[in-house]
């Protein structure tokens, strides 16, 4: 094995924490919104093929972190690191073309466009045919297909979150970001949109990131973080994040 | 009478032209341009410009030639370039400081002025056309009469119309565009580059506008008010016509078009009968304004909601 084949199979300390390579870092990242920091030295780090759970209380700070990481907003202090590139500063465009694809929580969806060029729209940067891309997510969402040709902004709130999910994937990215995308559903449909992000993942080989409000999301994912007032308090494996005591604490009310 | 029909029809027509312009800008960029009249003479003057540098030659039945053509191209050309760096100098800097809207209303008003005062300097008050040619009639039953050149511009702007239509609805980056305007931020989180569709969208309205104010100048006369005296029409044509709605600000047009030219001739018949001094000509852009707020009163959703022009 010559010495580049060892550096590749062992990265340095540095790309790896957890057992596993960074393809998402988050250092030390201070953020907000005019004068008001509403991050403070918030770091992350989301492996490669990984299922990774942000979860928080409610103003904690939980968009505010995946707005820094996918270009809405600058950062204030610290840096995001891409598949071993810095990023911080790219545009939402350009962290698509990287290969990060955000579903942000509101306005997910193009509520005057027919669904059909909704996720026409999410394809736009994609390089070739989408038919193949349409008919995985038909596949996957099959109501989809149905309603190809209704106008977004007329579909039920389940729908939407379909719909929006989809259109997050159709441009085949790496990594997929998701912002609360079980909000305001009834229980039974955030179990299937979990289970459809799941399935999402494995027939597309995504590494996904989710910002979750139920705790539902948690057995799924690889590992997890638990943001509280802008701070990253908990960074460990999901399974133990379920025993964590802040988590019941600060999340599920004790 | 019915020859202020078809006066209307062609007014309508470079109404419509003027209004795509502002009708871009408004849906991309959210504010009424108040410039576009005076970018639409400004096109218009800009066309005489390049024509005393081009030979006009001849085309039969109309009175111009090719060299009106290459003059409208060049100052399609030059529209799109002049408004995409006023976009760039003026209103980019507004958008990306989140300015209030007031701010982009202000600096139109203040670009309307300095446009206007440029082009009194430039090519003074006095009235000018392209040609100075006798025109072609086509005379059709009931003493209506249509010249050559009219026909041309009517066509013309369907033809303009259908490509707009084509390009808005059935290409990838029209879709770009109108996704970008219902969502900006998801639309650039989709890879649809906001600050490329604004560009986009500023040298298209600067082509339509141009365009319209050439077919002005070729089917009535150059005036250096005559894009400030359409411009209550042509926000007549973009608010009722429909945001963004191509085929709906071509029917508002037509209708506004019809109505300044009918209406002001039913209206100075009724004057002459009645023997009330009044000349319906200088009052043409208030019969706009009153159509505008009658509709904006009974159907304040755009007199196209839920047919096909909508779109």
């Amino acid at each position: 094995m010559t010495p580049e084949q060892v550096a590749e199979e062992e990265p340095s300390d540095d790309e790896v924490t957890r057992g596993g390579k960074a393809l998402l870092e988050v250092k030390d990242i201070t953020a907000g919104y005019g004068d008001i920091d509403v991050l403070f030295d918030a770091s992350m780090q989301v492996n490669r093929g990984e299922f990774v759970v942000l979860i928080g209380p409610n103003g904690a700070g939980k968009t505010s972190l995946i707005r820094s990481i996918d270009g809405i907003i600058e950062p204030r202090k610290g840096s995001v690191i891409f598949d071993g590139e810095e990023v911080t500063q790219l545009s939402p465009a350009d962290m698509l073309e990287k290969g990060v694809s955000t579903v942000p929580q509101e306005g997910n969806i193009f509520t005057d466009l027919s669904v059909q060029d909704n996720l026409k729209m999410g394809a736009y940067t994609y390089g070739g045919p989408i038919e193949d891309r349409l008919e995985m997510v038909y596949d996957l969402f099959p109501i989809l297909k149905e309603r190809s040709d209704q106008e977004a902004g007329t579909m039920s709130g389940g729908q939407r979150q379909m719909l929006a999910i989809s259109r997050g994937t159709m441009v085949d990215p790496d990594m997929l970001v998701l912002d609360e995308p079980t909000a305001g559903l009834q229980p039974n449909l955030v179990t299937d949109v979990l289970e459809a992000i799941q399935t999402l993942k494995e027939e597309a080989n995504l590494t996904i990131l989710l910002v979750a409000q139920t705790e539902k999301a948690i057995p799924m994912a690889d590992w997890g973080y638990l943001l509280r007032s802008g701070e990253i308090v908990v960074d460990d494996s999901a399974d133990r994040l379920l025993e964590n005591e802040l988590v019941s604490d600060l999340y599920f009310g004790g | 009478m019915l020859g202020s029909i078809l006066d209307g029809i062609i007014l309508g027509c470079t109404i419509t032209l003027g209004g795509l312009g502002i009708s871009y800008v408004l849906l991309l960029q959210n504010y009424f341009n108040f410039t576009g009249g005076t970018f639409f003479t400004l096109g218009a003057y800009l066309a005489f410009a390049f024509l005393g540098f081009i030979p006009m030659g001849s085309f039969p039945l109309v009175t111009f030639g090719p060299g009106l053509i290459l003059a409208l191209v060049l100052a399609m050309i030059a529209m799109g370039l002049i408004m995409t760096v006023t976009d760039k100098l003026l209103y980019r800097p507004l958008r990306e400081r989140n300015a209030p809207f007031m701010f982009f209303y202000l600096t139109a008003f203040g670009m309307l002025f300095v446009l206007r005062s440029i082009i009194y300097l430039v090519w003074g008050a006095q009235l000018k056309n392209y040609v100075s040619g006798i025109p072609h009639y086509l005379r059709g039953p009931a003493g209506i009469s249509v010249t050559w050149d009219e026909i041309f511009v009517i066509v013309a702007t369907l033809v303009i119309v259908a490509i707009v239509y084509f390009f808005q609805y059935h290409t990838k980056l029209g879709k770009g565009m109108l996704a970008t305007a219902n969502n900006s931020e998801l639309a650039e989180l989709s890879g649809i580059r906001n600050r490329d569709i604004n560009t986009l969208t500023t040298i298209i309205a600067g082509i339509l506008t141009a365009t319209g104010g050439v077919f002005y100048g070729l089917t009535i006369q150059l005036r250096p008010m005559m894009g400030f005296t359409l411009l209550m029409a042509m926000f007549f044509a973009v608010v009722t016509g429909g945001e963004g709605a191509i085929l709906g600000t071509f029917g508002a047009g037509l209708i506004i078009g019809i109505t300044q030219e009918f209406g002001s001739s039913l209206l100075q018949m009724l004057w002459d009968a009645t023997g009330v001094p009044i000349q319906m000509g200088g009052y043409k852009a208030t019969l706009s304004f009153l159509l505008l707020v009658v509709i904006l009163i009974f159907q304040p959703q755009g007199i196209f909601k839920g047919t096909p022009l909508e779109k």
